[in-house]
Order: structure tokens, then sequence, then C-alpha cells
């Protein structure tokens, strides 16, 4: 292809990446105006939205059912009518979205700006630890054994702006 | 700037230590990159044994990164796999998923108005 020709506008069907999208999910934003967290994970979507990028649902989720290498891949590839009838495939998917501290970061979104600059020891659905210092975020996960913890620390505003790399 | 910002929530392992944390996708970043104290979490305490790795900013910025050869989990993939994972000398905001690791391992789509994102494993 000549130059020109990679560079003209593509229609969607010349999208090279489309029929090979084995799969998609979300996995949030985070906000960093007052805290950074993550946008609340919706349910089924129209196929729509993310049809800019997948095309060939049928073939996903045949490949889906056949190996388990895409289970865990299309949390959001839902797809009314075919999802459905593979309950097995759209369970694997929601076990793998999200964890539950990350739910509960999620729906607390608008409260951690009460928590600007402090780190938070979340577990289950519970807030366990929230302090500026890290030593006691770390002395109580060693009390209290936890196997591996989820800890986010919320920006401050002036953090919250800053571009690290 | 402020608005949101493409996260995922990742699971970093040492062995036999993990621990979740939550970055932000960076395709202007070349490492993926965790705050120190995520390091102390699955046991390095000292982050700078690790492999330094000198950082230039686009504000004109030098700093060092320090890379351990961790496992890491697209927490909504549930994809573990080996990679170098960098920590920041310091506090560091917010944890940075570059294209070392992560893009070098998932094809990413971003739809910004719908806040989400589209990933493909690529093994």
């Amino acid at each position: 292809m000549t130059l020109q020709g990679q560079l003209a506008p593509q229609k969607p069907s010349d999208f090279q990446y489309a029929p090979v999208f084995g799969g998609c999910f979300e996995s949030g934003s985070l906000g960093n105006q007052f805290s950074q967290t993550a946008a609340q994970v919706s349910g089924e979507r129209p196929i729509l939205q993310i049809g800019l990028l997948v095309s060939n649902y049928d073939r996903i989720i045949q490949d889906a059912v056949a190996t388990t290498d895409y289970c865990g891949i299309i949390v959001n590839a839902a797809l009314p009518g075919t999802i459905a009838s593979r309950p097995s495939v759209v369970s694997a998917v929601i076990a793998n979205a999200e964890s539950t501290e990350m739910s509960w970061l999620v729906e607390r979104a608008q409260e951690l700006g009460q928590h600007k600059g402090e780190w938070l020891l979340i577990q289950g659905q519970h807030l366990l630890v929230h302090s500026p210092d890290f030593g006691a975020v770390r002395a109580a996960v060693r009390e209290r054994r936890i196997n591996s913890p989820f800890v986010y620390y919320v920006p401050t505003d002036d953090e919250s702006n800053s571009v690290t790399i | 700037m402020g608005g949101v910002q493409p996260a995922a929530e990742v699971i970093l392992y040492n062995h036999d230590l993990s621990t979740n944390a939550v970055g932000v996708f960076d395709s202007g970043s070349a490492f993926t990159v965790f705050s120190p104290e995520h390091a102390a979490l699955i046991g390095i305490d000292d982050v700078t044994v690790g492999n330094a790795q000198r950082i230039s900013t686009l504000g004109g910025g030098l700093f060092d990164i320090y890379l351990f050869d961790l496992e890491i989990e697209l927490r909504a993939a549930g994809i573990r796999f080996a990679g170098q994972i960098g920590f920041f000398a310091g506090r560091a905001p917010r944890n940075i998923l570059g294209r070392s690791v992560i893009f070098a391992s998932f094809e990413i789509g971003f739809h910004e108005r719908g806040s989400q994102i589209y990933l493909r494993h690529e093994p």
C-alpha cells in the first residue's frame, strides 16, 4: 500500500484489529479532582458501545466457551441473547471483574475527599485503617495477617494535578 | 487538569507475597511503576536495591526508578504474568501502568466518553 493509502481515512471495515480483538472488559476510571477512585462498573452495555473495537462477538463468545483463556476478558462484552445462553462464561467474567475492595472505592468516590493525603487499608467492604502514616497501615496488615492487602493512597489536591512521568 | 483517569486494579506478586493496588494506564510511560509502599507490602523494604533506571519526564526532569522481576495480575482479566516492575524511590500519588509489562501484554483501547477501557491479552 502506498503511503497515501496508509494515511487515508479507513472505513470501519478496514480496521485490522477488529477481527482479531479477542474480548474486552471494563476496568474503570480514576477521578483525580477530589480523590482517585474507579468509575463504577455498570452492568450490561449495548453492543454498539463496544462495537467500535470489536466486531466478531459470535467468535469471541464461541472462543470463550471453548477455552478458559477468554473467561476473564469478556466482562463487558454483554451481548443480550448470546451471553445469556452461556451462563458459565458470564459468571466467570463477573467474578473476575472487580474485587470487593475496588467496589468499595467506587461506591464511596465522593467520600474519599475526607481522606486526602491518607493511605487506606480496605478489606472486603470495610475501611480498616486510614492514616497519612503508611506505617500504621503496614502494622495493621501484620497484626491482622492480611495475605494480600488492598492499599490505596488518596492524593492531595496538589498531587492530583501532578504529572509523574 | 482534573477529571477522570483510566485505571485498573492490579495485584503485585513477589513469590508468596502479594498486594492489591490501583494503577493508571499511561502510554507515555515506558515503565510500569508503583509507589514504594506497595513494594514494602510484598517484602521489598528497600527499593533502591533494584535495578536503577533513569527516567526523563516531558517537563525535563530526571529521576530514578528501581526495577524488580515480579509478577503482576490485571485483576479484571485474571491473567498473571511476569515482568519488570518499577518502584519510585519515594511516595508517588499514583501508580503507573506503562508500556512495559502492561501495554506489552495487552491490546488496549479507550472509550473516553464511556469511561471504559478495552483490553485483549496478547500472550
